[in-house]
């Protein structure tokens, strides 16, 4: 009598198999996330070498203007003088409004607020470097080295971590300054030491933002003000509430807006600065483009252009807000 | 099949894709970014080469679960372990029964075989992440989806007949035996 073989047929193996992928399918995301954090430590080790190259060639892609050195000195020399114009208006505003209001002490700690050190915002911010892409080229997240251990969980938000300085030789260690300049995303997924960062311009990217419109003497702008047209002012230039996704093509859209309040090309989409999980304006974009809504008469499309290089991106901050999140108890 | 061999070209092969491969991503088309699917380009050699037909199943399976593992966005808002795996699975599962009239040593068949198998597998991974993942799909936001596919599905094609050569040097670190030509069936095992 024949023996029987005991290696199983290839379609009880596909069975087999299909049946496995077919139940983490159906569990859905929340086993999916749990899955991934457990293999993510692996990709961590090559893809980081893998992810220095990539994002110093990316950055390299990005077009750039050509500056000569006489170029360079002018725009230094225009930054100085804009600089000092900026200092003289600060002061003569901190004078206008200290004669104004008389509060001085009030107006010092607002100020201190918006222009001081991060001590005065209550966050810690967890630096972060960019590790793996996804394997698949269609969203847009980010593999980070930086987990659970860190503090780092879920919706917690992560912004672009630049190097500022104008020398051109290589920078001695202790005197750079590290800045978090623009928001870059949204954590997903944590696990034990890296989490999965969603890029702001991914479809399923949400949030509340503001608009700041940008005053250009040289085009002064209309916008309603109690069923009037008025120009706009800095009294008047009150922040644009707006709600703003990713549109999954590397900008972000905006829902349509009022017409009236005038939004253009240029203006800066800034976080709103009143939120738990970020409680600082930081800027996500700057607007290029205003359209009509067809659908919509009086209503307008704005899409938002990321101010963060995303694909070269390769240092991030996570945001860990020191004050307990809305319906989270104080000590868990 | 070598299978520890394997895994290491496996695990190379996805983390090349998630990072290195990264370069290659063409992310400022007017319908989103694309990108080659370096892991697809190994389950086709894997499928074209290895003659039995369990054992490229196992090894196709295991191709899709690293790529579900390393991927957390796309179509939906999250998205699930498993679908790439099917995918890939029955994209494999049809090249087996069209492999033995291909030229597989030639480069056109190969890009052929490479185009139809990432159309075939990624729209699979779109429909079911689209279903099974959280938040909902717009048919505007398939049908861009379908666009990207397609033309990283071109992609990938381009790049097979090099991926192709790069895997053949190692093909007798990842087989037991040089395949045996066009024949079919299983491989004959002594004292059965």
């Amino acid at each position: 009598m024949a023996k029987r073989s005991t290696t199983p047929s290839r379609a009880v193996l596909a069975g087999v198999l299909l049946l496995v992928a077919c139940v983490l399918a159906l569990a859905g995301p929340g086993v999916a996330a749990r899955l991934r954090s457990t293999v993510h430590w692996a990709l961590a080790p090559l893809g980081d070498a893998g992810m220095y190259l990539t994002t110093a060639v990316k950055s390299r892609a990005v077009d750039r203007p050509d500056l000569t050195a006489g170029q360079a000195a002018e725009l230094v020399a225009e930054n100085r003088r804009l600089r000092g114009m900026v200092t003289t208006q600060r002061e003569w505003l901190r004078r206008i409004h200290g004669q104004l209001q008389g509060g001085r002490q009030a107006f010092d700690r607002v100020f201190s607020r918006a222009y001081g050190p991060d001590a005065d915002v209550p966050v810690r911010l967890v630096p972060a470097r960019v590790v793996a892409g996804d394997s698949m080229p269609y969203g847009w997240s980010r593999l980070v080295q930086a987990g659970d251990r860190d503090g780092v969980e879920a919706d917690m938000l992560a912004t672009q971590r630049l190097l500022l300085t104008d020398r051109q030789k290589q920078l001695p260690d202790n005197l750079a300054a590290l800045s978090g300049a623009a928001l870059v995303g949204r954590v997903v997924e944590t696990g034990a030491f890296t989490a999965r960062l969603q890029l702001v311009t991914d479809e399923a990217f949400a949030s509340r933002a503001h608009i700041g419109r940008v005053i250009d003497p040289q085009h002064p702008r209309q916008v309603q003000m109690r069923a009037r047209m008025v120009p706009l002012t800095a009294r008047i230039n009150y922040p644009v509430e707006a709600y703003v996704r990713g549109d999954g093509r590397g900008q972000l859209v905006c829902e349509p807006l009022a017409a009236s309040h005038n939004v253009q090309p240029g203006d800066i989409l800034q976080t709103r600065g009143d939120e738990a999980m970020l409680p600082a304006a930081v800027v996500i974009g700057r607007v290029t483009d205003v359209s009509n809504d067809p659908e919509h008469p009086g209503m307008v499309l704005v899409r938002v252009e990321p101010l963060a290089d995303l694909s070269a991106l390769r240092e991030v901050y996570l945001v860990v807000p020191r004050i307990s999140r809305p319906g989270e108890r104080k000590g868990s | 099949m070598r299978w520890v061999p394997f895994i290491i070209v496996a695990y190379l092969a996805a983390v090349l894709q998630a990072s290195l491969g990264r370069i290659l991503v063409i992310e400022r088309l007017g319908f989103g970014p694309i990108g080659p699917d370096v892991m697809a380009m190994v389950a086709i050699f894997v499928a074209l080469w290895v003659r039995s037909g369990a054992e490229v199943i196992v090894a196709v399976w295991t191709l899709g679960m690293l790529v579900d593992l390393t991927t957390g966005s796309g179509v939906g808002v999250t998205t699930v372990v498993g679908p790439m795996t099917i995918a890939y699975s029955a994209a494999a599962g049809l090249l087996l029964r069209i492999r033995e009239g291909l030229f597989r040593e030639r480069a056109l068949p190969q890009m052929i075989v490479a185009a139809l198998f990432v159309v075939l597998a990624h729209t699979i991974w779109a429909l079911l992440q689209a279903m099974l993942g959280r938040g909902a799909v717009s048919f505007a936001t398939f049908g861009r989806t379908m666009l990207q596919i397609v033309a990283s599905a071109v992609y990938t094609a381009i790049l097979m007949p090099l991926m192709h050569t790069l895997l053949s040097a190692v093909r007798g670190l990842l087989f037991n035996a040089p395949p045996n030509g066009r024949r079919r069936g299983r491989s004959v095992r002594p004292g059965i």
